[in-house]
């Protein structure tokens, strides 16, 4: 028996092999003794084995019958009819040579008495003959007859031998014939025996193999089983990962928001060159940190699968001129010609999320400027052919290119061509994978094909679904112009965030109308005309969203009015609410020149140009969010020392900077005056044990104070905050006094701090 | 098969009645070796029909070569075809009881005529003595189909024929 492991591996044509010699093996013996049996049956049947006996009785009977005839003859020759005796004569020798030349006679001719009796029939009609030839004489012959009688006579006993000899010939024959079909029964019966026995085997094997099969199915699937649960728990570690990381980079933002915020106060301090310089550079590497977390939060926001497209109607072409105002700066510090061709037939609106359409672009854009030394980079986009519900962006510079082996790595995670280029040229390799993820999360994918030294052409393609223009795009871009000077109506509690955006907003050369919550923006929006409100997501009274909703309901046109929210708060939860309510646009907090442009502009109150907004520059960024919310670090103060325990004295100068002095004692008054002064308010409700207003001032207080660098204010007004917002404990009678304690210590430093500040011993430089 | 056997038989009856009727039954001039009798349209001889060698001789003739268990070599057969015969009489039965010189009685279907059955006279080309199974031997082509080659067949095959019997 063939080793089962064989088995296992034979194929088709073994198996038909197999089975062709069994069948070959089995059926060639049983065919040939089928064949054997009907041979004989056949002789059998054509030679009438059995009719041997029959006529050798038949002519011992003819034998008799012509003895009978001639004793009759004998008795009464009158009466007797010659010629009938003569054909019974001839009968009689018909018989004989039925016996004699049928072609069984081989089964009698070798006895004995075959021969012996031949020879005696041949004697008689020798002699009988003679005497037939005429009968009627023979009738007259008495002697004649008597010689005959007495012939047949003596050749009845011989004949009736010869009839016993071959029925007994028959009989040996009829058993050799059994014992013949005997032997070919079993031979038939061993056959069918090695058949059994074959098929048992083959059989057996089966079984085995089968066996085998199933035992290693069963390993398969338990080691199938095993495996995804490996990869569950890896997905799962992942996932978690993604998760850990996502929030990790969205913590890391929000501060770093703030920062980033200061540094653009900062820079519209009145500063050295030097330390305009200093300040440049660190606003370059913020931007650049900003830049890579942007682009970590998304990717791990893509892992966690959280990531969702805001599908909006959105104007192509404003895009493109958002990317192309955006991305000349970059081309034109490098040298490069950068060259944006819309197709003429470019759909106008299409449904799509504007973001990152945008996002998808400036980094192919972006990588495209970055790898390209010299010569250009060229931007066409088209519909796709055949059109289809899509748009093919292709982008192609004169840059470095890559060899075929980096084209097939270069979307996978932190890969970049070159790792020489990666250290001149920066960045976290994640771009591409972004883009990529992007553009298939549109319904699209992207191709390059590159060649080293000639160039790379990237080949974006994306299901965009056209749409009609929206019916408030009555203001469609291109309709307004860069300067265009809007009325703005902004709801702000906060003093300082009041105060910095109406200097944001003088520069960029709007007019700016200010209340401090939703009710008065209502109220406000009801009786003059306004071009678009600026809400902060969080308002006492009626909040931005509740704000909004409100708006919607308003009579026409003031309830067409565009809505941008001022958030810290980037979840696409909330974004999602805020457009299902009627937000527009977003703006982050704190507010930039560039998010609010950009807010302005994708309302479609602006043109978003690289430069309009003078004295501001335009930063870029390439994370999708807009620069977002920072909440304010909370720094408990250390124990009283003199003036810089108590005020951040940097942080106050620079506000002291940048405002003017009749602002500043407008909003030192905003805190300290009576009654009206936050401080006061605060004292006030914490005497009214009302805990929600004291909440509430403590949070107001605590920002300013943060702003303004007032630390010991900023410790108090938190730990008050924390106390009435996050905690059940009763607010103590003692927080009053403390509240008392450290705004007379900040006014005393503040004091002492301006008397420092005029003697020249102190000044700051 | 059985719609074609009567086609066959309605065809013969029709040349039987058709080709035939002018020649009105001959009487033998020899000594007749044949008598038929039963149900017959055509008699020559009181109730019955007689025919002698020459009558036999004028009917068409047929022959085939066969083995057969009674020579140990094939043998030429010549002779009318039994169906023939049996319309020269305008017989009208369905089985005909042939009887021996030898008083050897058998049954024949008068449907076993629709295949070349012989009423052979010669035997290999030769007439045939009593003494050699003659003068007459009914005799089925047994070399020609299989299902011949049976005992039915042989019994069927009946030698020293004298008389055959309409039934």
């Amino acid at each position: 028996m063939w080793p089962a492991a064989n088995i296992a591996r034979w194929e088709r044509r073994h198996w038909t092999l197999a089975i062709l010699a069994l069948l070959f093996v089995t059926l060639t013996p049983l065919g040939w003794i089928q064949w054997r049996q009907v041979r004989l049956l056949d002789n059998v049947a054509s030679n009438q084995v059995d009719s041997i006996m029959w006529q050798a009785y038949q002519l011992e009977r003819e034998l008799s019958r012509l003895d009978d005839a001639v004793h009759s003859a004998q008795m009464e020759p009158d009466k007797a009819d010659p010629w009938s005796l003569a054909e019974r004569y001839d009968i009689f020798l018909s018989r004989i040579d039925l016996l004699t030349k049928i072609p069984r006679r081989d089964l009698i001719e070798g006895a004995s008495t075959y021969s012996g009796a031949q020879q005696q029939l041949a004697g008689f009609t020798q002699m009988a003959d003679p005497l037939f030839a005429d009968p009627e004489a023979l009738l007259r012959n008495t002697e004649a007859l008597e010689r005959l009688d007495k012939a047949t006579d003596d050749l009845l006993p011989v004949l009736a031998e010869l009839t016993r000899e071959a029925n007994r010939a028959v009989a040996r024959f009829v058993d050799e014939r059994n014992a013949q079909l005997q032997q070919q029964s079993h031979l038939l019966i061993g056959l069918a025996a090695m058949q059994v026995v074959g098929l048992l085997a083959f059989v057996g094997l089966l079984v085995r193999h089968i066996r085998k099969q199933q035992r290693q199915y069963a390993r398969l699937q338990k080691l199938s089983r095993d495996l995804t649960a490996a990869r569950d728990q890896a997905e799962a570690a992942n996932h978690g990962k993604s998760v850990f990381l996502a929030n990790m980079s969205h913590e890391i933002r929000t501060p770093f928001q703030g920062l980033l915020g200061m540094l653009n106060l900062l820079s519209d301090a009145s500063l050295t060159s030097q330390q305009r310089d200093y300040l440049q550079t660190a606003r370059d590497s913020a931007l650049h940190l900003l830049g890579v977390l942007n682009d970590i939060l998304d990717v791990s926001t893509m892992e966690s699968g959280t990531l969702k497209l805001s599908l909006a109607p959105t104007h192509l072409r404003t895009v493109v001129q958002e990317v192309d105002g955006l991305m000349q700066v970059a081309a034109r510090d490098k040298g490069l010609s950068l060259d944006i061709y819309p197709a003429a037939d470019l759909p106008e609106w299409v449904e799509a999320d504007a973001t990152r359409l945008r996002q998808i672009m400036f980094n192919l854009i972006n990588n495209a400027i970055k790898f390209t030394p010299q010569g250009s980079v060229m931007v066409e986009l088209a519909r796709t052919t055949p059109a289809s519900g899509g748009i093919v962006i292709t982008v192609r510079d004169t840059g470095v290119g890559m060899d075929a082996d980096t084209v097939s790595k270069l979307f996978t995670r932190f890969y970049q061509a070159d790792n020489s280029l990666r250290r001149r040229i920066g960045g976290t390799g994640l771009g591409l994978e972004i883009s990529r993820n992007l553009a298939r999360m549109m319904g699209g994918d992207i191709q390059v094909s590159s060649q080293p030294g000639v160039g790379s052409v990237f080949t974006v393609t994306l299901r965009l679904t056209e749409v009609e223009a929206p019916d408030d795009a009555s203001t469609a871009p291109g309709e307004s112009s860069h300067s265009r000077r809007l009325r703005v109506l902004v709801a702000e509690d906060h003093p300082i965030n009041l105060k910095y955006m109406s200097i944001l907003l003088e520069k960029m050369g709007h007019d700016a109308t200010f209340c401090e919550n939703g009710q008065e923006a209502l109220q406000l929006l009801a009786r003059d005309e306004y071009d678009v409100v600026l809400l902060d997501y969080h308002m006492p009274v009626l909040d931005g969203l509740a704000t909004t909703e409100a708006i919607r309901r308003l009579d026409a046109p003031a309830s067409q009015i565009k809505v941008i929210l001022v958030t810290a708060d980037v979840v696409n939860d909330t974004r999602k609410r805020a457009l299902e309510v009627g937000v527009n646009e977003f703006a982050s907090k704190p507010l930039q020149a560039e998010d609010l442009q950009r807010a302005l502009s994708r309302c479609g109150l602006l043109e978003e140009p690289e430069n309009s907004v003078p004295g501001l520059s335009v930063q870029r960024h390439t994370g999708p969010f807009p620069l977002s919310s920072y909440e304010m670090p909370v720094r408990l103060p250390d124990p009283p020392e003199p003036v810089a325990s108590v005020i951040d004295t940097e942080s106050y100068s620079e506000v002291m900077a940048m405002m003017p002095e009749d602002s500043l004692e407008e909003m030192l008054g905003t805190l300290f005056e009576p009654p009206e002064g936050t401080v006061h308010v605060l004292l006030q409700a914490l005497a009214d044990k009302d805990r929600a207003a004291v909440g509430y001032n403590a949070h107001k207080l605590k920002g300013t104070s943060m702003l303004m660098g007032f630390r010991a204010l900023t410790g108090i007004s938190a730990r008050i905050e924390h106390l009435a917002t996050r905690t059940e404990d009763p607010l103590t009678a003692d927080l009053g006094p403390q509240l008392l304690r450290e705004v007379e210590r900040t006014q005393d430093a503040l004091r002492r701090y301006e008397l420092s500040q005029k003697s020249p011993a102190l000044t700051l430089h | 098969m059985k719609t074609r056997q009567f086609l066959r038989a309605g065809l013969l009856s029709v040349l039987g009645l058709v080709g035939l009727p002018a020649l009105a039954l001959d009487t033998p001039k020899e000594r007749p070796i044949l008598t038929v009798s039963g149900k017959i349209g055509e008699k020559n001889a009181g109730d019955v029909a007689r025919f002698d060698m020459k009558m036999l001789e004028a009917l068409p003739q047929h022959s085939f070569t066969t083995r057969t268990p009674w020579y140990d070599k094939p043998v030429k057969f010549t002779g009318p075809l039994l169906s023939d015969l049996l319309a020269a009489v305008k017989a009208s039965g369905t089985t005909l009881s042939a009887v021996a010189i030898n008083d050897y009685k058998i049954s024949i279907p008068i449907a076993d005529a629709q295949q070349p059955l012989i009423v052979a006279r010669l035997l290999d080309d030769k007439p045939m003595p009593v003494r050699e199974k003659g003068p007459l031997f009914v005799v089925y082509n047994f070399d020609a189909k299989a299902e011949l080659r049976t005992s039915v067949f042989y019994e069927r095959s009946i030698w020293q024929l004298k008389a055959l019997d309409v039934q």
